[in-house]
């Protein structure tokens, strides 16, 4: 025995590698991270492919992204069994365990929604996968005329701010192809307004509007009809398209978590808002898209979960602020940020060039970040503490 | 710790800063390689005010290196310490204030206290490191 603390991290995400290469710096831990690829993919560029066919920043190897000494089970994870302490893997392996991190990610079910399989088929989606992201892109490019439909099916989906992103950079490919005039585009949300938190609407609902976005509001979508090209409300109303994108059903992560009272009917993991631990377990924590600690199923969320799990593993009174990040690209140029925490309410951030130019370079470092968090730490230790929502609500008022 | 241990201590060091420099120069590739971020950033930084900027830059540079002298400094230093020393409710007071009736005597008066001697005495000799290096020749 090495005496050091057998750390075990589920999930490879980007709060599982944050996590992972950030403990391995701490010599008393001996880390295991079970990922069930061999890639990192960064799914922001899901909206790239679809609305730009821009694939370069997809994915990269995870061995090239985890720091050398971090013990690497390229594998899934099945079982996680907290009473006994271990970790089961598909291809049969028991990992025991003094401390266990889950960050799984979670899974899309698009036949929750009824019809929606063969619509996916068809026009594809950017929240799955990249096969469907690039259907996306051949709708869009290939689109001459009639109604294009965005529809939100779940509100809890990853990204908040992702369907807004993809009928803006719909609506700005459709008008450099010069065909914009000719197609309508609709995005239907079963929230009162266009963007479910009220102070961020204020920036966001007139950008729509400018850009010529039809905004259908309580629409809380049942099925779709894909012969009859339209989409049926639980009410019962119908809505017509010629081409159409649902933000499918998310369900949580494909595992078995004993005992099994801890995880939600959807499968995501009960996990404390404040400090991410599972249940009453103290070796337990749950981070990132998996858990139902999140205050926004972002990379950005995972990673600052990812630093507070690694404070209270080294003994550190760390909690969860509820601090969201999230980068928003409107188009031409422009972008903004949803930032907020469990104290204040989305900052009212008016888009500008500039901050789509830090959206580009957090994305083009992104790789860095995830593979030496302990370089990027104090940078971003004080880009967060600059940018709090208590300091940026006395500006952006 | 035998010399075989302090080396490998050493190469290690040097491959983890190798490593380190290695992905570091990946990430600024990333970014250089960003067509979408160099056009946006273009964008950004072409306005007509750097056009201005770039066109007074003669002028402002000569103006830094006249601003920027040691005697100029400190003279600024003075000119602030005195700043400093201001009871700036007393002169936002005496603003609101009608003001006084003008005489050579309550001239004369004020131009021997012995605050008013110290700010322009420092103000003065401010005045001759201001000029420029043509004047001074």
């Amino acid at each position: 025995m090495s005496g050091r603390k057998r750390l075990v991290v589920v999930g490879g995400g980007s709060g599982g590698l944050i996590l992972a290469n950030s403990m391995v710096r701490h010599g008393d831990f001996e880390v295991t991270l079970i990922n069930d690829t061999e890639y990192h993919y960064y799914w922001p560029q899901l909206l790239q492919i679809a609305f730009r066919g821009d694939d370069s920043q997809l994915r990269r190897s995870i061995y090239g992204l985890v720091n050398r000494h971090v013990n690497l089970v390229i594998d899934r994870a099945e079982k996680v069994d907290l009473a006994n302490r271990k970790v089961i893997t598909a291809s049969g392996k028991e990992m025991h365990y003094d401390y266990v991190v889950l960050a799984p990610g979670l899974t899309i079910d698009h036949s929750a929604i009824k019809g929606n399989v063969e619509l996916v088929q068809q026009f594809g989606d950017f929240h799955s996968t990249p096969e469907n992201a690039w259907r996306v892109y051949n709708t869009i490019t290939s689109m001459r005329k009639g109604r294009l439909v965005v529809a939100v099916a779940d509100p809890g989906h990853r990204c908040p701010p992702s369907p807004y992103e993809g009928v803006l950079l719909a609506d700005e490919a459709l008008r450099l192809r010069g065909v914009r005039n000719d197609i309508t585009i609709t995005l239907a949300v079963p929230y009162p307004r266009a963007y479910p938190a009220e102070t961020f609407n204020e920036v966001l609902e007139p950008v729509l509007k400018e850009r010529g976005i039809e905004i259908q509001t309580f629409f809380n979508l049942d099925s779709v009809d894909v012969q009859a090209k339209k989409m049926i409300t639980l009410e019962g109303n119908e809505l017509g398209f010629d081409a159409a994108i649902v933000v499918p059903m998310h369900r949580g992560p494909r595992l078995t978590l004993l005992p099994e009272d801890l995880t939600t009917d959807d499968g995501f993991i009960k996990a404390d808002k404040l400090t991410n631990r599972v249940g009453d377990y103290d070796d337990a924590f749950a981070i990132g898209d998996a858990s139902t600690s999140t205050s926004a199923r972002t990379g950005v969320t995972a990673h600052l979960q990812a630093k507070v799990v690694e404070k209270r593993l080294l003994g550190l009174d760390a909690i969860n602020t509820g601090r969201t990040h999230c980068p928003t690209e409107i188009g031409f140029g422009l972008g903004t940020f949803v930032i907020s925490d469990y104290q204040h309410p989305s900052v009212k951030l008016p888009p500008k060039r500039v901050f789509y130019v830090m959206k580009r370079f957090f994305a083009d470092f992104y790789w860095d970040v995830l593979k030496h968090p302990e370089f990027w730490d104090p940078i971003f230790d004080a880009y967060f503490d600059a940018t709090s929502p208590e300091a940026l609500w006395k500006i952006f008022r | 710790m035998g010399m075989a241990q302090v080396q490998q201590a050493e190469s290690e060091a040097q491959a983890r800063a190798l490593e380190r420099l290695l992905d570091l120069l990946e990430a600024i590739n990333n970014a250089l390689s960003d067509e979408e971020l160099l056009r946006t950033l273009g964008k950004l930084v072409m306005t007509p005010e750097l056009f201005l900027v770039v066109d007074r830059l003669p002028q402002l540079v000569a103006l830094l290196e006249r601003l920027t002298r040691p005697k100029t400094l400190e003279s600024l230093e003075a000119l602030a310490e005195l700043l400093e020393q201001v009871d700036l409710k007393a002169v936002a007071k005496a603003i609101q204030q009608p003001p006084p009736e003008a005489s050579i005597g309550s001239l004369v008066r004020l131009l021997g206290d012995r605050r008013v001697v110290g700010a322009l005495t420092a103000l003065l000799s401010s005045l001759p490191s201001l000029q420029s290096p043509e004047s001074s020749k």
